[in-house]
């Protein structure tokens, strides 16, 4: 994987942003909190679950789980409108510029992961993170085992991504199952809350890694049912965020313990986990 | 009441379950002014303190848990117990501001009147300590209405006498007795108040220099100013849930909302954001500040910020001939307006 | 060398001439670090100052950089400052020690080119305490010395009316080969009796100060009752964390158009209510005493676990200006020792 750096990244000011163009920015989710997927050319390399720091001149930044894949000449995001940072991302077009500085973070361990079967678990906005480990193992798919994304949201309306993942519908390299929160004439998959999809599912605990990521409720009883299912802390994964401003773990505010979200996470297991109180608000 | 009365009757009323909790002072580890005491346990009520060092104004407590109750959406019809405060009388006037603004109904306040003779202004008594005490060790402090003493070996040594060390803003006090309380500790003190015409003499004084010499002052003033906010936050009246002077306080709404807002300054300490912040806040204290100087004690570093307030409360005494917080049934200065009011600075 | 200055204000001139000088001085509202300026001098009486000089490190308010926007899209410029040399002098053994606390957060890992550059541009001239000069001193239950030298280039210790002078650091021992310093009469090497007088104040504080306890030896619970109680008091303002010398949150402010606009950064305190008050409204420390917690726990546990030195120094300035007398040494007071420590 070769980074083609389209500005090279300041090394001598870790606070300096780059410019970068949007090339594309959608909608993916309509609403009173709308989520719209941002594209832009790749201008560093990552690894998936890392974050960047979005810059929208004059308002503030934002940071974000790089949503794509580091196989692909393109970055993507997943936004959902929140505060005036996101509100001014949302209202930009195409060929505007934003500024970003990255990557950051430490990302998912991929490379511990070959040979096991990987069970994502999303929900809603959630998806941004995990969609990065899907992309990549479909890209890579041959060092790794089973793949299955349990993904939903409160209605079709709201599942993300929704053209990516009619696409992956029929797909060989991996099992989906989407699920709504309430009936909704036309669906045909399952109805229910993304942890009792969990149960239905079923997936086998060893040899398996689990990510899961979504509202706090979600990932609570998601963590309960995949404990109920076998897997140790050890193979359970989440992101966790918390407001930030410097992203380089000297600002000092997205501390949970010791550990800085932006330097030290946001990818933590849920044994490390288990170690902070504060952590599972 | 005497004190050892008032303590047993709120142990009382503790133990009854009459009362939520019981604020006011007590002995900390700063020999220069007693620190808040917050209870629900009945035999902490012993360790009130009713001296002179009692400072703070407890009202903000108030403030804080209104300020708490609106963060929660607490149901507005649910009931709470009441809270028995300690009042000097500078404090019962911001309690009476508190009422006129309808945050929280005077039958959840158990009033404990202090009648106050002045109190101790901590800064000057830690001065004078300082430079007078031959070990500076603080746990040898003594202060008591007699003045500041040294303890050296057992013995009380004067080191200053209570005029060196009291409050001057005692000398511009309206309301030495608290103007209402359930009970009063002690007896109503003597002491005239000033009369209403005379209060503002020290901001009379400041207001004889050109407006270039005062605004060099405050300019000069303002520049030391590090954004700490304990003004605002030790003040009852800033009861604001969201400050739009401590940029930043975004309550969650929704994202085109928080895009509308405007923020009047920036973090920044130059001088414009910092007499933005300051100035802009005295405006909305007119009216509304009854001069217990909390803002000027708690400042770090040692702004004359009362001077600013109190040019406001006269410029509203001069237009209106109104003081804030003297009858808790008026409706608050700048809600309302009569035919007589002046009309001077309008321009054709 | 170990040097003698008998004409301190001869000594400052001759400093300052070379260097931006910062010196301790006594106002109406107490003791802070100034421009040396008019050039009066006077320690008397000296205990430490109202807020620390970290501020001349990592100031209240600073840019960080420009942007315009165009058709080749935004021009981001670096606002690092231009940085003249500067020596503090007089900063006490506790806030010296706090520098290195600062270097640990600013210098490692994404060096912070603002900080650096200051640092590398500061020379400390620490001043032993003759014992606790603050009224609410306790370096020693944090570890730390009043005569110690962490984070000094030159220590000076009061002996007969001047200062006996130490070398500390090779840019200490440098200044004496500046210019205006070279060749001159304000100093000269300490005799050997200056040098063990020097060694008796420093031992004779140490003494004086002898720790009742080891502060990094508590251990906090999360979950006991004073949390709640003290956090009761607290008001919310950025007092404890503006005036500490190694408090070092910082939010970063953005203004401006998509044309023209900067990003500059200012102090903030984890005691304010929105500090991590996130844009959903979903704030982790919603209320004062998960606050309350987070202070502490950074000063005594969190900050060791990762860079193993606590981060609180025993300067007291907290607890002395504190406007509702929130004592932290009070708080810890109510928790034992780690049963893992071997007695």
């Amino acid at each position: 994987m070769q980074a083609k750096q389209a500005n090279p990244v300041q090394e001598d000011n870790p606070y300096l942003p780059n410019s970068v163009k949007l090339l594309e920015i959608k909608t993916e989710v309509g609403g009173p909190r709308p989520i719209k997927r941002l594209k832009i050319e790749k201008c560093f390399d990552y690894r998936p679950g890392q974050c960047a720091m979005l810059s929208l001149p004059g308002v503030g930044e934002v940071m974000l789980a790089i949503s794509s894949s580091p196989t692909r000449e393109t970055m993507e995001f997943g936004i959902m409108k929140a505060g005036v940072a996101t509100a001014g991302l949302h209202g930009l077009s195409a060929g505007e510029y934003i500024g970003i500085r990255g990557p950051y973070g430490n990302g998912f361990p991929l490379d511990s992961w070959e040979g096991k079967n990987i069970v994502l678990i999303g929900g809603g906005i959630g998806i941004t993170p995990v969609w990065s480990i899907l992309r990549y193992v479909l890209d890579n798919r041959d060092p790794y085992g089973a793949l299955d994304f349990i993904y939903g949201a409160r209605s079709s309306a709201d599942l993300c991504y929704h053209e990516d993942l009619d696409q992956l519908r029929g797909s060989k390299e991996l099992h989906l199952h989407l699920s709504i929160d309430v009936e909704e004439p036309g669906w045909k998959d399952f109805t229910g809350f993304v942890p009792q999809n969990l149960l239905e599912v079923s997936p086998k605990a060893e040899g398996a890694v689990a990510v899961t990521c979504g509202p706090p409720i979600m990932i609570k009883f998601v963590i309960k049912n995949l404990i109920q299912l076998g897997f140790q802390p050890s193979q359970i994964f989440t992101t966790l965020e918390r407001r930030m401003k410097c992203g380089i773990g000297k600002c000092g505010r997205c501390n949970i313990g010791d550990l800085y979200v932006c330097k030290d996470g946001p990818v933590f297991s849920y044994e490390t986990l288990q170690r902070y109180p504060e952590a599972m608000e | 009441m005497q004190p050892d009365e008032i303590k047993k009757l709120l142990a009382e009323k503790l133990s009854k379950g009459e009362l939520r909790a019981v604020i006011g002072y007590r002995r900390g580890t700063n020999p220069f002014f007693r620190r808040p005491l917050i209870t629900s346990a009945p035999e902490e009520v012993e360790e009130l303190d009713f001296s002179p060092l009692g400072v703070e104004n407890l009202c903000n407590y108030i403030t804080i848990e209104v300020r708490k109750r609106r963060n929660r959406r607490h149901d507005p019809e649910e009931q709470y117990k009441p809270t028995a405060l300690v009042v000097r009388g500078c404090h019962s006037r911001a309690l009476n501001v508190l009422l006129q603004e309808k945050l929280i109904p005077r039958e959840e306040l158990f009033v404990v009147g202090l009648p106050c003779r002045g109190v101790v202004d901590p800064r000057k008594a830690q001065a004078l300590w300082h430079s007078r005490a031959e070990n500076r060790d603080q746990r040898n402090v003594v202060i008591d209405e007699q003045g500041l003493f040294e303890l050296k070996n057992g013995e009380r040594v004067q080191l200053a006498k209570y005029e060196e060390i009291s409050d001057q803003r005692h000398d511009h006090c309206r309301t030495p007795n608290p103007l209402s309380y359930d009970v009063m500790v002690g007896e109503p003190v003597a002491d005239e108040p000033v009369e209403a015409e005379k209060q503002f003499s020290d901001v009379e004084q400041f207001l004889q220099k050109t407006p270039e010499e005062r605004w060099s002052f405050w300019s000069e003033q303002f520049s030391r100013c590090i954004r700490c906010y304990a003004c605002k936050n030790i003040c009852p009246a800033c009861s604001c849930q969201e400050c739009s002077l401590a940029k930043d306080t975004e309550q969650p709404v929704d994202a085109d909302a928080k895009v509308r807002k405007t923020f009047w300054l920036s973090k920044e300490t130059d001088t414009a954001d910092n007499a933005s912040y300051h100035i802009n806040r005295a405006l909305h204290l007119a009216g509304r500040c009854v001069s217990c100087g909390e803002c000027e004690r708690a400042c770090p570093m040692g702004i004359p910020l009362l001077l600013l307030y109190r040019s406001l409360a006269k410029q509203v005494f001069d237009d209106y001939h109104y003081e804030a917080g003297m009858d808790p049934e008026a409706k608050p200065i700048m809600t309302r307006f009569n035919a007589e009011d002046r009309e001077d600075f309008m321009e054709e | 060398m170990t040097r003698y200055i008998e004409n301190l204000k001869q000594f400052l001139n001759e400093v300052a001439e070379g260097y931006r000088l910062l010196v301790p001085r006594e106002r109406t509202e107490g003791w802070f670090f100034e421009p040396y300026g008019d050039g009066q001098v006077q320690l008397e009486g000296y205990p430490n100052t109202v807020s620390s000089p970290k501020e001349y490190l990592f100031p209240q308010t600073e840019t960080l950089y420009q942007y315009h926007g165009g058709e080749a899209g935004l021009e981001y410029e670096n606002r690092i400052p231009e940085q003249t040399r500067q020596v503090i002098f007089g900063a006490r053994p506790c806030d010296c020690a706090a520098v290195t606390r600062l270097d640990k957060v600013f210098l490692e890992d994404d060096k912070d080119p603002y900080y650096a550059l200051r640092r590398e541009n500061t020379l400390m001239i620490g001043l032993v305490c003759p014992g606790a000069v603050g009224p609410n001193c306790f370096c020693t239950e944090v570890g730390l010395s009043p005569a110690g030298s962490e984070g000094m280039d030159l220590r000076a210790t009061e002996v007969g009316g001047g200062l006996v002078i130490e070398e500390i650091s090779d840019q200490g021992a440098a200044l004496f080969d500046s210019s205006s310093l070279k060749n001159s009469k304000s100093w000269r090497e300490a005799s050997e009796e200056e040098a063990a007088e020097a060694r008796r104040v420093q031992e004779k504080a140490i003494r004086d100060m002898a720790p009742a306890r080891n502060l990094a030896e508590v251990e906090l619970e999360f979950d006991a009752p004073v949390w709640a109680r003290e956090a009761e008091y607290c008001i919310g303002c950025g007092i404890c964390s503006f005036l500490c010398p190694t408090c070092h949150c910082f939010t970063i402010e953005h203004s401006g158009s998509k044309k023209k606009g900067k990003a500059i950064r200012t102090w903030d305190t984890c005691q304010f209510q929105d500090y991590s008050l996130e844009a959903s409204g979903f704030n982790p420390r919603p209320d004062r005493v998960q606050r309350l917690k987070q202070r502490l726990y950074h000063k005594f546990k969190y900050f060791n676990d990762r860079y193993g030195m606590l981060l609180c120094i025993g300067c007291g300035r907290c607890v002395s200006s504190c406007p509702v007398n929130i004592d932290i040494r009070k708080i810890l007071a109510a928790f034992e020792r780690k049963k893992s420590v071997a007695s």
